[in-house]
């Protein structure tokens, strides 16, 4: 295989006196889309601001297409190609639609590229276009959320880092977004990386996959092996547990092999 | 007693009467031939004194030694009404509560024989325990131990009662076979209204020669046996406890390994029984150090993992402390190595070291110490496995002496401990009082006491491989005994190797020698009837990630850790470092780490997470032949 486009090596990242990452390593490949799962609190959210810069590890490094990148301020790191779609959407409640996209492509100056960029988040997005002169705060939660991903495509990024897409989404919702990021990745080859609690849409949707629990990696594989795994059906995708006496509210410890 | 017509000369050890000499019988504490008439005389004396603390959400609340008796008591009359037999066996599956040693005494009160299965035991090791002890009553923990039993396939049709502790998640469990703790109180109330004074009465029907309690040995080959225990076993195993070890009225203990093996049992069920003290349950296995820290115990003995486990911490902590308190921490650990290097030569230290050592004390390890929750400890134990020598003196620095003990199930763990004034490190300690040891021809350590067990229940071909002719224990241990009676044990019997070129090698040795690295957690040496040694490697995933962390070795799961080139190097460096100890044919010339992390429910670990030589060879004889091809 090609070397890889992110490589995270022994990454730990703290808050104040709290290691959130305790010595994460994974890597990703040109094309892919990678998942991290995990549980409140595990690391996972931590993990995509120490890449984009928002915040700064104690230790490791975060090499981008081989260049290490760790520590670097938020703007280089956009610059270099890295986009960030946080986590409940954050888009600019004040700025219309189009005004929106147009931060998003911020860094460039490539005016009709720009514009034919816009034409595609539209084309992905028809309800965006509908809304263009909508100021964005009036849209609905799902409508934000596709702005939000919009705007980190308007800078034609080579990663795509994505927060919980899913939060606050209903399940329908949910299927739409994902499917869209499915085409994404297909039709145009965005690389990503998606943060998600939803581990069934996200293994859908991704090629490989980590699990971070209290801030270590403690299994990772395909998205095909993870689906297949006990502890990940028991634990991430809901499977009943059932014994000799139906439902059971107990749960084995988790052994993830 | 009037039972005993010559009562022999007793003297008091810390407010106990015990036997001058353990040797001769009967063996009698404060006047009680019996565990269970030494816990009624205890809880008739003083019921309103503490006997235990439980946590429970979040408070720690008291429980006297009036509850305990109360409790044992219905709990033993329920059973009896149920149809208890005196000489039946009761099957405890529960983690320590203080009903597991309520339920312990009612059965012993009624003379029956208590017995406990670890919960981290398949649902076909539940079943197999059942059926070889011939269990009518089980009492499991909650929904999650009653599921093993449902999963037993056959419905262990031996098992005529379950008793549930925990009704929680339980309320439309029917069937007759099942019934819930506080039923089984009432029955208890209703036959002691019907029968005033029927458990007393029981209590004096026991002979000290009866099997009180039936310990399974979590025996690293072969099926599981169960080891009979006599009252006159637990005397003597209390006797020396007394003498020996930290136990004392008003000590405080934390009860946190499994109640099931022998030496927790001993430590939290019977010491304090004779001496009063109090045991603290903690809360899970998960929280163990917090409580430890809440507890703040007199008297703490462990396994060998669980002293490594808060060596580790405290070197985290030092890493991750300020320069300042890495440096202090840097400078009081020379002064504290140099003290415990004196003590244990026993070389009086200069005024200059005395006022090192004062001031280290002050500064950095009464904290360090306060921080642990081994502010009072003065004499840790360590058991049931070597522990590095190393360590030993890393305790004794930061001030907290820990003292190797030896013992087995079959001696109810009573056979040699080191004690202050009598301490050699490496060496397991001298005889307990009242035990005799020697060594037989082939070396094998054999012992000769009243703890020293009845047998094993209902295997009586097995009990007699055990003993000698002329009635000595066989340990199955290997060692020798210096000049002054400390004894140092060198391997087991059973697992010697004879290599393809006919040498014999004791395996236990270099294990044990390379588990005292920090970032091996346990090895099996491979070799029988092969060409050379080599070993299989379970890593101890704290340390070596801690490695992989500061060597900036990546890595995601376990696997992958076990994988690093860097990983496999730093334990080739290990493994060559113990080889250097040893001569050319007992060097281990390959090896290979295994990648599962494995926990107490696979059947590779013994309870005391000790691999299984056996159950290892068989379940990695893949990497096994990879070595040998």
């Amino acid at each position: 295989m090609t070397a890889p486009l992110l490589e995270i090596r022994n990454l730990e990242t703290f808050y104040g006196p709290i290691m959130a990452l305790r010595g994460v390593s994974l890597q990703v490949h040109q094309g892919r889309v990678v998942t991290v799962l995990g549980a409140n609190g595990a690391g996972k959210t931590t993990l995509l601001k120490t890449i984009s810069g928002i915040m700064d590890p104690e230790k490791g490094e975060i090499l981008f297409q081989g260049q290490n990148v760790a520590g670097w301020e938020p703007h280089r790191i956009v610059r270099a190609g890295i986009v960030h779609v946080p986590e409940g959407r954050e888009v600019f409640p004040l700025l219309t639609v189009e005004e929106n996209l147009a931060l998003g492509a911020y860094t460039r100056s490539d005016k009709a590229e720009i514009a034919r960029d816009r034409q595609m988040v539209f084309d992905y997005f028809p309800i965006l276009a509908e809304r263009r002169a909508q100021e964005a705060g009036t849209l609905s939660g799902g409508q934000q959320q596709m702005l939000a991903i919009g705007r980190g495509l308007m800078l034609r990024p080579r990663l795509m880092l994505l927060d919980e897409p899913s939060l606050g989404l209903s399940p329908l919702l949910t299927q739409e977004i994902f499917a869209i990021l499915k085409r994404l990745n297909k039709d145009e080859g965005v690389t990503m990386m998606v943060v998600e609690q939803n581990a069934a849409v996200a293994l859908d949707l991704a090629d490989d996959g980590y699990v971070l629990e209290l801030g270590r990696i403690v299994m990772n594989g395909t998205a095909d092996r993870l689906a297949a795994s006990e502890d990940i059906q028991s634990f991430y995708l809901g499977h009943a547990n059932e014994g000799a006496r139906g439902e059971r509210r107990w749960k084995r410890r988790k052994t993830w092999r | 007693m009037t039972r005993h017509a010559k009562i022999p000369q007793m003297e008091t050890v810390k407010g106990v009467a015990i036997n001058v000499d353990a040797s001769q019988r009967p063996l009698l504490v404060d006047g009680c031939d019996t565990i269970s008439a030494l816990f009624r005389l205890r809880a008739e004396t003083e019921p309103n004194r503490i006997a235990h603390r439980e946590k429970t959400l979040g408070i720690w609340r008291e429980f006297t030694w009036g509850d305990y008796w109360t409790h044992a008591k219905w709990i033993g009359l329920g059973l009896r009404r149920l149809g208890l037999q005196r000489g039946e066996v009761v099957q405890i599956l529960s983690e320590d509560r203080k009903e597991w040693l309520y339920v312990d005494q009612g059965v012993q009160g009624v003379g029956g024989i208590s017995s406990g299965i670890y919960t981290t035991d398949s649902s076909s090791q539940v079943a197999y325990i059942l059926a070889d002890s011939r269990c009518r009553f089980l009492i499991v923990e909650n929904e999650e131990q009653l599921d093993k039993f449902l999963d037993i396939p056959d419905g262990a049709p031996g098992v005529d009662k379950v008793i549930i502790l925990e009704d929680e998640g339980l309320h439309d469990l029917k069937g007759e076979r099942f019934l819930f703790l506080p039923e089984l109180y009432e029955l208890g109330k209703l036959e002691e209204a019907e029968h005033p004074g029927a458990f007393e009465a029981e209590i004096e029907r026991a002979q000290p020669q009866d099997v009180a309690l039936l310990i399974y040995t979590s025996g690293t080959t072969g099926a599981p046996k169960g080891a009979m225990l006599t009252h006159e076993n637990i005397l003597h195993s209390i006797q020396a406890g007394l003498r020996n070890l930290a136990v004392r009225p008003e000590a405080e203990q934390l009860c946190f390994l499994p109640l099931c093996h022998i030496f927790e049992r001993n430590n939290s069920a019977y010491f304090p029984i004779a001496a009063r003290s109090v045991v603290n349950f903690a809360e899970s296995p998960e929280t163990v150090f917090d409580n430890l820290r809440e507890v703040s115990p007199d008297v703490f003995a462990a396994v060998p993992r669980v002293w490594e486990k808060v060596y580790s911490r405290v070197l985290i902590m030092a890493q991750e402390a300020t320069w300042i308190g890495r440096l202090a921490y840097g400078l009081a650990m020379k002064v504290g190595m140099a003290r415990a290097a004196a003590d244990s030569a026993g070389k009086p230290l200069g005024l200059l070291m005395r006022l090192g050592v004062a001031l280290a004390d002050l500064l950095v390890f009464r904290n360090l110490r306060q921080l642990l929750g081994m502010n009072r400890l003065k004499q840790g134990i360590s058991g049931a496995a070597p522990i590095s020598p190393a360590l030993l003196t890393w305790f004794r620095a930061i001030g907290v002496p820990v003292f190797e003990g030896y013992g087995m199930t079959e001696n109810a763990a009573t056979c040699t401990v080191n004690r202050p004034g009598a301490d050699r490190l490496g060496s397991v300690g001298q005889a307990m009082p009242g035990v005799k040891l020697r060594i037989a021809d082939d070396g094998e350590i054999q012992c000769m006491a009243m703890a020293n067990f009845r047998g094993y229940w209902n295997l009586p071909e097995k009990t007699a491989e055990t003993c000698t002719a002329d009635g000595w224990l066989r340990t199955g241990d290997i060692g020798r005994i210096d000049e002054d009676g400390f004894l140092y044990i060198t391997g087991r019997l059973k697992d010697i190797i004879i290599t393809a070129g006919g040498k014999n090698i004791t395996p236990a040795e270099i294990e044990s020698r390379l588990k005292f690295s920090h970032y091996i957690s346990d090895a099996v040496i491979i070799g029988d009837r092969r060409k050379f040694l080599t070993a299989l490697v379970m890593i101890d995933q704290e340390n070596v990630e801690k490695f992989a962390q500061t060597a900036r070795v990546p890595f995601s799961d376990f696997a992958s850790l076990t994988r690093a080139p860097e990983v496999q190097e730093l334990i080739r460096a290990e493994i060559d470092q113990v080889n250097r100890e040893f001569a050319r044919v007992e060097q281990i010339k390959d090896f290979r780490l295994i990648d599962v992390l494995l926990t107490a429910e696979d059947e590779e670990l013994t309870a005391t997470m000790k691999l299984k030589r056996s159950f290892v060879e068989k379940k990695h004889k893949g990497l096994i032949d990879d070595m040998y091809r």
